[in-house]
């Protein structure tokens, strides 16, 4: 792979990557730890995607997995529910901004992660299965539980 | 509120421009690490081993290493304010009253070194489908940052294969593990384990040489706490020490696994064990038809509900949990899992329906089977 295919693959994907690894952190370092290394493990591997969507779908399924391969080691099994959300990258241009994205950053890592797929990267509950390598009806319960809490965070009913 | 005001906030997250520059120069730079020692390159000692013949090159000899692998488990930090947290935060689910009695205890241990972590391998148990290694450690400064515990990932490499568990996606393995806590009322002594649980398809079959690399080595000694009181770290920093490269011949002994099962179905409920080792027993079971109708639409609720959602649980004689290595709650038929080798015969297998429970938060038990596991046991 040329520097300036690796340029494009990188400059395609490196939202969806990043943002869903952001979800899942909460902070930029690990963030772009992740987003690193999904990005080497895609230019030294040998894959090639009939489209877009396939390739998209794979990066977003290594992320996922790197996501929770940091969530059970090292310093994670010692303070993941302590990491606080790293504000300094955050800009909310209205109060209700702020109030929902806190919400979703409250959840639990899984349910928030199905909560972004879903609403921000628009994937369907198979896709998401797909993604994240369980049942749909798992993704459909963990999204089931994210609604109730944000409900319940939120104190009024959101507008899905 | 609409959920499109969090995709507006997300919308505007974005990588550095060093991340870029990292990633299309291949330059990775870690983040937030302290190093105690100058990096250098890891040493590598081998040691020779005697060609295997089965357990001729093993002696029979005692340790005390399995009572403190028990202990580190139960070891715990107490914070300021009297919070309470394990240190084997992994966790570790071997049952050593077991496994000691397979176990291999090395006439010399295995040892490696870096510049910062000497870690010797003690003891050995490999039934070529699970794999637990007894580890000791110290650090080469004496432990001066007051380390609890040092965590790290492992990679095995066993021929053509590779098993290293920051890449459980390739679901070569399906568990794989370690770590070194401090032994209580010492200083510098650490006491840990490797442990590696492999599909069917990844069996060793055969003895056979291996290299084993401690990498993402980090040292856990006091919190530090953030404004708010939350544990900001476990541990003054992050001390990162050099990986660990052991070279060590594992010992297959298959005759470890007793393919006998023993199951038992009720009602169209049924679970089976089979394929003991002093390691862990197999698991599968299944559940009626009418339970994979798992969702139904709840009127008045525009979504989807699970109507059940089944989990198993395990216990002994005496109602005290047995662990068992899934991926949480199964809603799907014959799920398997691994079973951690009970010390006692009787085991308790319970299937409960979660969506129900009683005014104190007790789950509906569905189904309850009793097994006497004393015929599944090898001569161990």
């Amino acid at each position: 792979m040329t520097a300036d295919e690796m340029a494009d693959i990188y400059d395609k994907y490196k939202y969806c990557v990043y943002r869903t690894a952001f979800v899942y952190c909460r902070n930029s370092a690990d963030a772009e730890d992740i987003t690193q290394d999904v990005f080497m493990k895609r230019f030294s591997s040998n894959i090639s995607f009939s489209d877009e969507v396939k390739e998209k779908s794979w990066l977003l399924k290594v992320t996922a997995n790197k996501c929770k391969d940091m969530f059970r080691s090292l310093r994670y099994k010692y303070f993941i529910s302590s990491v606080s959300l790293e504000e300094a990258n955050l800009v909310y241009e209205t109060p209700e901004e702020s109030e929902v994205y806190h919400a979703v950053m409250e959840l639990p890592p899984k349910n928030r992660l199905v909560i972004h797929l879903y609403y921000y990267e628009e994937y369907s509950i198979r896709e998401i299965s797909g993604i994240l390598g369980k049942s749909e009806s798992a993704v459909q319960t963990q999204l089931y539980r994210a609604r109730k809490q944000l409900k319940e965070i939120l104190g009024e009913e959101l507008q899905l | 509120m609409n959920i499109n005001d969090y995709k507006k906030v997300t919308d505007r997250i974005e990588p550095s421009e060093r991340c870029r520059d990292e990633v299309l120069n291949m330059n990775r730079q870690k983040k937030i690490k302290h190093k105690m020692n100058k990096r250098a390159a890891a040493a590598i000692i081998t040691v020779a081993v005697a060609a295997c013949s089965g357990t001729a090159v093993f002696a029979a000899k005692k340790t005390d290493l399995f009572s403190k692998l028990e202990a580190n488990k139960e070891q715990t930090y107490i914070t300021d304010d009297g919070r309470e947290f394990k240190l084997d935060k992994t966790p570790d689910l071997n049952n050593y009253e077991v496994l000691e009695s397979a176990a291999d205890v090395l006439d010399e241990p295995v040892v490696a070194e870096s510049e910062d972590l000497t870690v010797n391998i003690e003891t050995m148990y490999c039934d070529g489908r699970n794999l637990v290694l007894g580890l000791t450690g110290s650090l080469a400064d004496g432990n001066y940052a007051g380390a609890r515990a040092i965590q790290f990932n492992v990679k095995i490499e066993i021929e053509d294969e590779v098993f290293d568990n920051t890449k459980s996606y390739e679901c070569k393995y399906n568990w794989l593990y370690g770590n070194l806590i401090l032994e209580e009322d010492t200083e510098n002594s650490f006491t840990g384990q490797i442990t590696m649980e492999l599909p069917d398809e990844y069996m060793l079959t055969k003895s056979q040489s291996a290299v084993i690399t401690l990498f993402n080595v980090h040292g856990y000694g006091a919190e530090v706490r953030g404004e708010k009181g939350e544990i900001i770290v476990f541990g003054d920093d992050a001390y990162e020490y050099d990986d660990v490269v052991i070279k060590q011949r594992i010992v297959v002994d298959q005759s470890l696994i007793n393919g006998t099962a023993v199951s038992q179905e009720e009602d169209g409920f049924s679970v089976k064990l089979y394929d003991y080792t002093p390691a862990n027993i197999r698991v599968e079971w299944s559940y009626p038809d009418e339970f994979e109708e798992s969702l139904e639409w709840i009127e008045g609720y525009e979504g989807v509900m699970p109507k059940y959602s089944l989990i198993l649980l395990f216990y002994d004689e005496n109602g005290n949990d047995i662990d068992f290595l899934n991926d949480g709650i199964a809603v799907a038929p014959t799920y398997g899992g691994s079973l951690t080798t009970p010390t006692d015969n009787t085991v308790i297998a319970r299937i409960y329906n979660k969506q129900i429970q009683d005014e104190n938060g007790n789950m509906m038990l569905m189904k309850e089977f009793t097994f006497d596991i004393s015929e599944l046991r090898t001569a161990e």
